[in-house]
């Protein structure tokens, strides 16, 4: 009766999970439990915060992902106060969503210091902070911004901090540990705290939710999708959430922690980095090939329109000019908060090609502006059609110039593709985006050193084949006589 | 041939040239002289259609100058500036056959078209193969005439093709330009600041002076019969320089 004539029942199970740890690690569990229950099933690995995830979910991209029921109440639901399990279930229903029972665990947020710098300062409890408004507080932006996170938090506890920061989850612990910091926000279960000897802070006036873990489902899914994830209620405590993050963070590998759920030990080997590599470097290329194809279809038309004079060639080149203005991160959040696109490779794609433009259009443009007046007229009192000037002339003689723009466009692209990761469209961003989460240098440079190799071969593909492509004319030195 | 009938042209508040009339007879190379802005190049331009007359109208064999018109009139025309206009990225000969090509010519024709006219302008054969920028300025404007040419124009409009090449460059092509001339019995109209060049190439000299034609005729005309001392001035001027 729930089920949709386009739901989920026919679609591939995938379990999406956000931009931390413990989530990966549970989006591995339920991968392996719906497996184990004869469901295939995917698993996106960190698409983001909140929000992205609720929106994959609603929209369908995802059919799971892992919530705490702090943030169904204060970010999803939006209610105030307590609210139970139950009520929220309800209210989910309605938007076509469900929700299991909790896992065990309560996540929820804490404030965290060092051990010694707390001691020496003499603070215990949240309420102690009062008398040091001279501490640096980096915070995550999501905890920034959140209706139980730093803002409320302050008011509530009075407290003046001068010094607020955003700052990166993982980041932020390496800022603690050189002291650029004082004072993060935390999850109770995460394993960095007793890793990095760091005091949670005690929340002495009850501010924080509690944070349990549940999975959200999709309702129109397989029914035998949330009967699987209800085998996980009451399965993982505190400690043994603290220990399967810790085996996560050590090991950098999920689907290993994840087999420690299981009791058992990794039957599958991991794949080969250089396989990885190779699958992420294909990814990428894939990704930058084809926006790299669109921005040269739409930019050099828009940029032969923006090389005539007037009021059009202003504004084309003013649109794509202002659009590589915006950053990278707003673009792509702006683009998944359209419904039409969302979570996919084609919003990644979309982004490229849009940031890929102003160079194409912009030396197309200046490229074919650049011909001598004299030239121009020759082509002209020739007898030439417009079109005939256009491709015959114009163009090849702007040949150099458009390339160099195609080329600045490719590796602007084999960079900002990295990014691509962050919404589940793979390559080279995906071990540079759990590497920092991870805070795992070695990660990082998996994606990152290929990526560099690669923005550096593109730039040789290019100057080859300006080589090819500029006439031989164009490429001789003046010769006297 | 061409009729200018009350042409003018102006831009914005500058007078290029006031309300003029003036014939190109058939087969005749008429010159256009006068001091430098008078509106020599600016007649030309308005001939090729790169202008549009702000009164007046012109008339190429019958046929008056409009937008609708001008692309077939401008196949009919050849047309060389004084740097030749070749497009770098095209050697000499793509640059000679690029509008024979483009619009489908036999090839075999062209092929002998363009033999003919080497010999006729003395280009040697290898130099069709190169590149603009491997060219000399006197080779550049052989090439660029030789274009003008293939398609056997009704008139050729010259806008001072030998203004910059070397002394001893510029008196071979004077020499060549006159054989042409006469050999394919061309219509010419040829813009030029130096009166020696005018009285050997031209059959009928105009002298311009600040957009009016001060005198029409043939150079012994001018010299002997002039209507102002404007023009005994000007060709006075010229002999000092060659003199000096
Ligand atoms: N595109 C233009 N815009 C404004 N003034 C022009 C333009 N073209 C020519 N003129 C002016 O018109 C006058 C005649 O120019 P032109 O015919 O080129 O002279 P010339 O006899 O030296 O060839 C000059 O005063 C020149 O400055
Ligand atoms: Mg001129």
């Amino acid at each position: 009766m729930l089920a949709s004539p386009a739901g989920g029942a026919t679609q591939r199970v995938v379990v999406g999970s956000k931009k931390f740890t413990e989530s990966y690690v549970l989006g591995e569990i339920a991968k392996r439990v719906l497996e184990e229950n004869g469901i295939p099933a995917a698993h996106r690995q960190g698409m983001g915060g909140t929000i992205i995830l609720w929106e994959a979910l609603t929209q369908g991209a995802i059919t799971s992902y892992p919530e705490y029921t702090g943030t169904i109440r204060e970010e999803i639901l939006k209610t105030r106060g307590p609210t139970s399990l139950e009520r929220m279930r309800q209210e989910l229903a309605t938007r076509g969503i469900g929700v299991t029972g909790e896992l065990g665990f309560n996540n929820t947020y804490a404030l965290v210091m060092r051990r010694e710098r707390a001691r020496r300062l003499g603070i215990v409890t949240i309420s102690d902070l009062r008398k040091h408004p001279e501490l640096v507080v980096g915070v995550t932006h999501e905890f920034l911004e959140r209706k139980d996170g730093w803002k409320p938090l302050a008011e509530r506890y009075g407290l003046k901090m001068r010094d607020v920061r955003g700052i990166d989850h993982a980041l932020g612990y390496v800022a603690l540990a050189n002291g650029t910091i004082d004072l993060k926000d935390a999850y109770s279960t995460d394993a960095k705290i007793a890793e990095n000897d760091l005091v949670v802070l005690e929340d002495d006036l009850g501010f924080f939710p509690q944070y349990h873990a549940v999975f959200l489902y999709r309702l129109d899914a397989d029914p035998r999708v949330p009967a699987a994830l209800r085998r996980m209620e009451g399965t993982l405590s505190d400690a043994r959430m603290i220990q399967l993050n810790a085996s996560a963070e050590q090991t950098k590998d999920y689907s290993l922690a994840a087999s420690l759920y299981f009791r058992e030990r990794g039957t599958q080997r991991p794949a080969s980095l250089a396989a990885n590599i190779a699958r992420w470097t294909a990814r990428h290329l894939l990704l930058v090939g084809v926006s790299l194809l669109f921005s040269i279809v739409i930019g050099i038309p828009l940029g032969i329109w923006a090389s005539r004079p007037g009021f059009i060639s202003q504004l084309i080149l003013g649109t794509t000019g202002l659009v590589q203005t915006i950053p990278s991160l707003a673009l792509l959040a702006l683009l998944v908060s359209i419904p039409a696109l969302g979570i996919s490779p084609l919003t990644a794609i979309i982004a490229l090609v849009l940031y890929g433009l102003l160079p194409i259009v912009r030396n197309t443009a200046t490229g074919i502006q650049d011909i001598a007046v004299p030239l121009r007229e020759s082509a002209a009192a020739l007898g030439l059609e417009p079109r005939a000037q256009l491709f015959r002339i114009f163009l090849p003689m702007a040949s150099r110039s458009i390339l160099g723009g195609i080329k600045t466009s490719a590796v602007i692209s084999v960079g900002t593709a990295t990014l691509a990761a962050l919404i589940g469209a793979g390559g080279l961003g995906e071990p540079i985006i759990s590497g920092l989460n991870l805070n795992d240098h070695a990660t990082i440079l998996e994606g990152a050193i290929p990526a560099a190799v690669l923005a550096f071969v593109v730039q040789i593909a290019f100057d080859g084949l300006d080589r090819l492509l500029i006439p031989k004319g164009l490429r001789l030195r003046a010769n006297r006589g | 041939m061409i009729q200018l009938q009350g042409v003018s042209k102006h831009f914005g508040p500058v007078v290029a040239l006031n309300p003029t009339d003036l014939n190109f007879e058939e087969r005749q190379t008429t010159v256009l002289i006068g001091p430098s802005g008078c509106g020599k190049s600016t007649i030309l331009r308005l001939i090729i259609g790169l202008l549009e007359p702000s009164t007046g109208r012109i008339r190429f064999d019958g046929t008056f100058i409009a937008p609708e018109t001008i692309l077939q009139l401008r196949r009919r025309m050849g047309y060389v500036i004084q740097e030749g206009g070749l497009f770098p990225h095209l050697t000499a000969r793509q640059n000679i056959l690029l509008l024979p090509t483009h619009l489908g010519r036999p090839r075999e024709e062209m092929q002998s078209r363009l033999v003919e006219l080497s010999e006729l302008a003395r280009l040697p054969q290898d130099s069709l193969s190169r590149y603009p920028m491997e060219l000399s300025g006197g080779q550049r404007q052989r090439v660029s005439l030789i274009r003008a040419l293939m398609l056997k124009p009704d008139v050729l409009l010259l806008d001072e093709p030998l203004a910059a090449l070397d002394p001893m460059v510029r008196a071979s092509l004077q020499t060549e330009l006159k054989a042409v001339f006469q050999h394919l019995k061309q219509t010419v109209v040829l813009v030029t600041h130096g009166m020696a060049e005018a009285a050997y190439l031209g059959d009928k000299i105009v002298l311009l002076r600040q957009g009016s034609i001060v005198q029409a005729g043939t150079f012994a005309d001018l010299r002997d019969r002039p209507v102002d001392s404007f023009v005994s001035e000007f060709i006075n001027a010229q002999r000092r320089l060659v003199l000096s």
